[in-house]
């Protein structure tokens, strides 16, 4: 810390400039036609570069400001970009009330998330979707985010566990995995829409935010206007039907202030055949303003969601179903469809916040959060039974064919057939499993098939305080303490015996090895356990993770130079506990694992040099080390304690330097990034169908770089017509050998252990070029977006058995096949046409009505592959790629939304 | 006087909207009808026995014959795969004799179990030879093989629900004979009074993927001709260890290269032994 305060000093003498005559200027901004006030708005003074936030109510103030003639602008997620100028030549100056005008919310419908999306999301660990978190000023962010997301574009190819989301002050994210889910407050969307966005590492008054940025969502009941707001979307996307309601009284005399909002969403089928979709969302703000100094709030919210999911599968599936959107999760049961795979996601969250503006130049937040809740995804089981799921790679006609015998053409067109035109053959056949386990009850045996629900129970409570305080007209100070505690129970829960009578609580692979050992048991504590319908069964162990953080920040602004500095300190806690004495590993598995402590460290630094009020330069750079998530240190935390041979944190550093230039008609952005991730742990755990058990693949000191070009540009060509242009040039490379250890949670092999070399490979997950070019175009309260989309460069999720020197075993150097096994496959990029059209209405001066079409991929471009995976499994025998290919998930055809809104 | 003004129009019309959030909900359908128990009934009618069919087996230069009539067996099933002693394959036997039917799928006892009746039509599937025994079955590399999965739905038809398993053939280990041992093939025997010279050890050796083990009569004797106790190591009961002393020994009877193999469908088989070493 000594030496974080010498390299302060030698930052504040160097750019520590004697002041002039100063003056003070301020305003207040409102939205034009209502008068709400336009809170939370940037306003920037151009050739200062001085910035400030306006308030709730829409004041703002620059203290110290050089008497000149000055361009002042404002920018607002919500409203139109908005210039004006003014004169200081006095000590105060008081600015006419200024008005913005609403930007019309074109953005919403192209921002809706699909099903198909969604199950990408759950599937790849590491996707994720935060496309409705970016909603920021600048072109790029809110491009890559509104634009991009749909493709699963991952800014700076980061994770979602480098992005920060705050609802007032409270980080939301998942402590186990790392990451943010979103659904958790699905369809509010009017609830949430009090949003500030840090890009990257831009400094917050927040907290100390990730590598990705920060999103602060601001649910205090004064920041919503007094409304009453109906909005009515149709879709053809996960749902089919949205309705949500809002109704918020604005700060009343009494300094109370409510804010209420509900929805639903639902449909019986989504864009995918087979997926429902119902859902339900609620949330209550309340706070009271006691004075000028303390204010007390409270929120509630939750999203009760189940949906049927659907799942990626090889090409030959999607060829013989006709449908690169064919979705193998649902079949009939007595003529209905039904979906084998269905989510559910219930966490409510209470958040407690005090807000206390201690003097002028100083204030202190502190938030106290509770949230609990239940996430469940139900799948099929099935004992000593055919392979229930229609995608099995037995039932496709390239099974019939290996590399020694050629598959008969006769049976090969026989099952194509069956494939095309009977739909119990192509989906689950559910009167089948039913039909099987009634056959079988007589005997007195157990259930052949099952469905069972997989399902986490998890508790957080977090408490954070936030100082900040401005030390003069140069330097803000701001610094935060932050606790989190949370634990999550896992278990399976037996959800349908599907006509069976019973099930047995051991692991049937295991039994077949070891018939009678008492390794095949689940829990020793309780063998050979009785479960019926409700009963939890197979894993049962809780996973906890505590987390403190220390974090401080100065911000120093100046004529010519702003720079900051922040630090972070973070002390972590990890363990397991088991609640149930697995058979396979009877001494580490029941009770309390031991407990893994990480300390952690994070620097950052930037700065921004203001050649003319027009142009910029900046520059970022950082150095942090990051403790394990959970889900990244216990092997197998289903069945054992065991964790990653020397588990350490991962340390990442990096630097951007950005070129931004803002004129009237033109605001652009240029920045070269570069970030290192170094000693990272990858656990990928999977269903393996020849062992029915879940396998686990450790990838061990994963490092990767990150590079790339991100450019931005908005120009505005007359008052009603825009031109967009954004590219991402990425290249992201694993740069190293990782170790990968193979461990089977039924403990039928021992772990094994290899190199992988996936060195130079690329990193997946996210489009690693992505282009678009556009067009706004508003006039008199019309609206016309139009963007064409281009998508490359995205790869696929490895099998890293088949990098290793194993999988090319007797393969002579430059037989075609070592090619074959070991490179990673493009997937399809393309392009994709987006538009949105809308018009908004006042009537009586007092109801506002919106109207709003977007079509995404409107040419209907049916080959697009949003994401893919190859199989973690490997024919070592034939060396035969194809018997196990890789898996795929097609970005949406032709979709649209249609939103209604109406406002009083 | 307008009755009602553009606003408090949409405030109701909102309120209405509100309500029918809350009426519409329900239509997410996620409860299903339970499928009733389905008899199969085929409405088929056998117009040839197994021993027939058996019969009429003229092999081809590469032992296969295709079927080309329309025939249909009737017959139950003595043998299945539940155990994983059997892989593959069903033992389906009438009054007359037993007939094996190979099949390209995991599993088949949870759609044909012991004591299921079948129906097979056999027009356009094949007999062959697999070591000696004849089976029904379907070319495979240009011998015979299984018939593939996606042909049972056209060849195999169960009917009614599973029943008691076909009452086994009995005889006597002490008193065998070729002839009497190909007339069973393929059926489900039952051997009374034999002692196994390998009793106390596991039905499958450890690192063997099968194991034989001879079958003795009560005096200790080696049949004749020789029985084979035939096990896979992909039996659940691999394991398990020969009883001492003098049984029963009930199972499938096969022949392969000329050597008389009983498959027993589980250690459940072995009946009644003494127990004294």
């Amino acid at each position: 810390m000594k030496r974080l305060f010498s390299i302060l000093g030698i930052f504040l003498f160097f750019f520590s400039i004697a002041n002039g005559q100063n003056g003070k200027v301020s305003g207040r901004i409102t939205e034009a036609g209502t008068g709400a006030p336009a809170s939370y708005t940037t306003v920037v003074i151009q050739t200062l570069n001085l910035s400030a936030t306006s308030d709730e109510e829409g004041y703002f103030e620059f203290k110290k400001v050089p008497y000149g003639t000055y361009t002042l602008s404002f920018s607002n997620d919500q409203f139109e970009n908005f210039e004006t100028s003014f004169v200081l030549k006095e000590e105060s100056l008081q600015l006419p009330p200024l008005e913005l005008k609403k930007k019309y919310s074109e953005t919403e419908g192209i921002a809706e998330i699909s099903t198909l999306v969604l199950d990408q999301e759950d599937e790849n660990k590491d996707q994720s979707v935060s496309g409705l978190l970016h909603a920021s000023e600048d072109i790029f962010t809110s491009t890559a985010g509104y634009v991009f997301g749909s493709m699963f574009f991952r800014p700076r190819g980061y994770d979602s566990e480098n992005r920060s989301v705050l609802i007032n002050g409270v980080d939301v994210s998942d402590p186990e995995i790392g990451r943010t889910s979103y659904s958790d407050w699905g369809g509010l969307n009017d609830a949430m829409k009090n949003k500030e966005v840090f890009n990257y590492l831009e400094p917050t008054p927040y907290s100390y935010s990730k590598i990705g940025g920060l999103t602060y969502i601001n649910t205090r009941a004064s920041s919503y206007r007094k409304q009453l707001k109906a909005s009515y979307s149709l879709t053809n996307r996960s749902y089919r039907n949205r309705i949500m309601l809002t109704y918020a009284t604005g700060l009343l005399n009494n300094g109370w202030s409510l804010m209420i909002s509900g929805s639903r969403r639902w449909s019986n089928e989504g864009y995918q055949e087979g997926t429902f979709y119902d859902a339900w969302g609620y949330f209550l703000a309340v706070e009271k303003r006691f004075n000028e100094k303390h204010s007390l709030a409270f929120t509630v919210f939750g999203a009760p969601t189940k949906r049927g999911s659907a799942a990626a599968t090889v090409q030959e599936a999607y060829d013989l179903a006709g449908s690169n959107y064919y979705n193998p999760n649902w079949g009939y049961q007595q003529g209905e469809k039904r979906n084998a795979r269905v989510k559910g996601n219930n966490e409510p969250e209470f958040i407690l916040n005090h807000f206390w503006n201690i003097n002028e130049k100083m204030r202190l937040n502190t938030a106290i959060s509770y949230s609990f809740g239940t996430n469940e995804w139900s799948s099929l089981n099935w004992y000593n039974s055919p392979d229930p799921r229609p995608d099995y790679y037995r039932y496709l006609p390239s099974y019939q064919t290996t590399p020694d015998v050629p598959g008969d053409p006769y049976v090969i067109n026989l099952i194509t057939q069956q494939w095309e035109n009977d739909v119990n053959v192509r989906q689950i056949n559910w009167d089948k499993l039913y039909q099987i386990n009634y056959i079988n009850n007589p005997t007195g045996s157990q259930a052949r098939y099952f469905l069972e629900n997989n399902i986490t129970k998890s508790n957080q409570i977090t408490f954070s305080t936030n100082l900040n305080k401005e030390l003069n007209a140069h330097i803000t100070t701001t610094g935060g303490l932050n606790f989190k505690i949370y634990s999550a129970h896992h278990y399976k829960e037996m959800k349908d015996l599907l006509g069976g009578n019973y099930w047995i609580d051991i692991d049937q692979y295991n039994e077949r090895d070891f018939p009678d050992a008492s390794s095949k048991q689940n829990d020793l504590n309780n063998p050979n356990r009785i479960i019926q319908v409700g009963d939890q069964f197979g894993y049962n162990y809780t996973a906890h993770t505590n987390n403190v953080n220390l974090w401080g920040q100065g911000m120093f602004t100046y004529d010519k130079i702003d720079y900051y500095v922040s630090g972070s300190l973070t002390g972590t806690e990890l363990w397991r506990t088991g609640h149930y004495r697995n058979g396979r590993h009877p001494d580490n598995s029941y009770g309390d694992s031991k407990k893994y402590f990480f300390f952690d460290y994070a620097i950052k630094a930037g700065l921004t040099y203001k050649l003319t009020g027009r142009h910029f330069f900046s520059g970022n750079a950082f150095y942090l080390t990051r403790a394990p998530f959970f889900t990244n240190s216990f092997i197998s935390p289903k069945t054992r304690d065991d964790v990653v041979t020397d588990l350490k944190s991962e340390k990442i550093y990096g630097a951007d330097v950005n070129y931004i230039v803002r004129y009237p008609w033109l605001s652009a952005r240029l920045t070269y990034f570069y970030t290192r991730f170094l000693n990272g742990n990858d656990i990928t755990s999977f269903f393996h169908d020849d062992y029915q058990t879940y396998v686990n693949f450790v990838m061990r000191n994963v490092d990767k770089s990150q590079l790339g070009i991100e450019f931005g540009a908005e120009i505005k060509a007359t008052k009603s017509l825009s031109f967009i242009a954004v590219a991402a040039l990425g290249q992201y490379l694993y740069t190293d050998r990782p170790e990968t250890t193979i461990s089977w949670d039924n403990g039928s092999l021992p772990d094994t252990t290899f190199i992988t070399y996936i060195k130079d490979f690329y990193v997946y997950g996210t489009p690693q070029t992505a282009l678009t070019g556009g067009i706004k175009y508003n006039y008199k309260y019309w609206y016309l977006n139009i963007n064409a989309n281009y998508y490359d460069n995205n790869y696929v999720d490895i099998n890293p058995e088949r990098r290793t020197q194993l999988a090319v075993k007797d393969l002579k150097e430059g037989d075609p096949k070592i090619a074959l096994i070991t490179e990673q496959e493009k997937l399809n990029g393309g392009f994709s046409l987006d538009a949105s059209l809308g018009k908004s209405f006042r009537i009586d001066r007092k109801v506002f009505i919106n109207v709003n079409l977007s079509v995404s991929n409107i040419l209907n471009n049916k080959d697009i592959q949003s994401g893919g995976y190859e199989q973690n499994r490997f024919d070592f025998e034939n060396q035969n790629v194809n018997k196990f290919p890789p898996k795929y998930y097609y970005y949406l055809g032709r979709t649209f939304f249609l939103n209604i809104n109406v406002r009083i | 006087m307008k009755l009602l003004s553009t606003k408090n129009t949409i405030v109701i019309l909102l309120i209405a909207l509100a309500g029918s959030l809350v009426i519409i909900p329900g239509c997410v359908k996620q409860k299903f009808d339970v499928p009733p128990i389905n008899v199969p009934d085929p409405g088929l009618v056998a117009n040839t026995t197994i021993d027939s069919l058996r019969k009429n087996f003229v092999p081809d230069t590469i032992g296969m014959m295709t079927i080309r009539t329309d025939i249909i067996i009737e017959g139950v099933v003595g043998g299945d795969d539940e155990s994983g002693n059997i892989y593959k394959s069903l033992y389906l036997q009438d009054n007359t004799a037993g007939i094996s039917i190979s099949i390209d799928q995991y599993d088949l006892y949870t759609s044909y179990p012991v004591g299921q009746k079948i129906f097979i039509k056999c027009k356009g599937l094949y007999l062959g030879q697999y070591g000696t025994a004849i089976q029904i079955g379907y070319p495979y590399n240009g011998q015979i093989g299984r018939i593939p999965q996606a042909m049972i739905a056209d060849h195999v038809f169960p009917s009614g629900l599973p029943g008691q398993e076909p009452a086994p053939v009995v005889l006597n280990g002490g008193h065998l004979s070729t002839t009497l041992l190909n007339k069973y093939l393929s059926m489900l025997i039952q051997v009374n009074s034999v002692k196994f010279p390998d009793a106390g050890q596991p039905f499958v050796k450890t690192n063997e993927s099968y194991t034989s083990r001879n079958v003795a009569d009560s005096a200790g004797t080696l049949t004749n001709p020789l029985l084979i106790l035939y096990t896979s190591k992909y039996a659940d009961f691999h394991a398990t260890k020969l009883p001492y002393g003098v049984g029963t020994l009930k199972g499938i009877l096969t022949i392969y290269n000329g050597k008389y193999e009983v498959l027993v469908r589980d250690s459940t088989d072995l009946i009644n032994f003494s127990g004294k070493k």
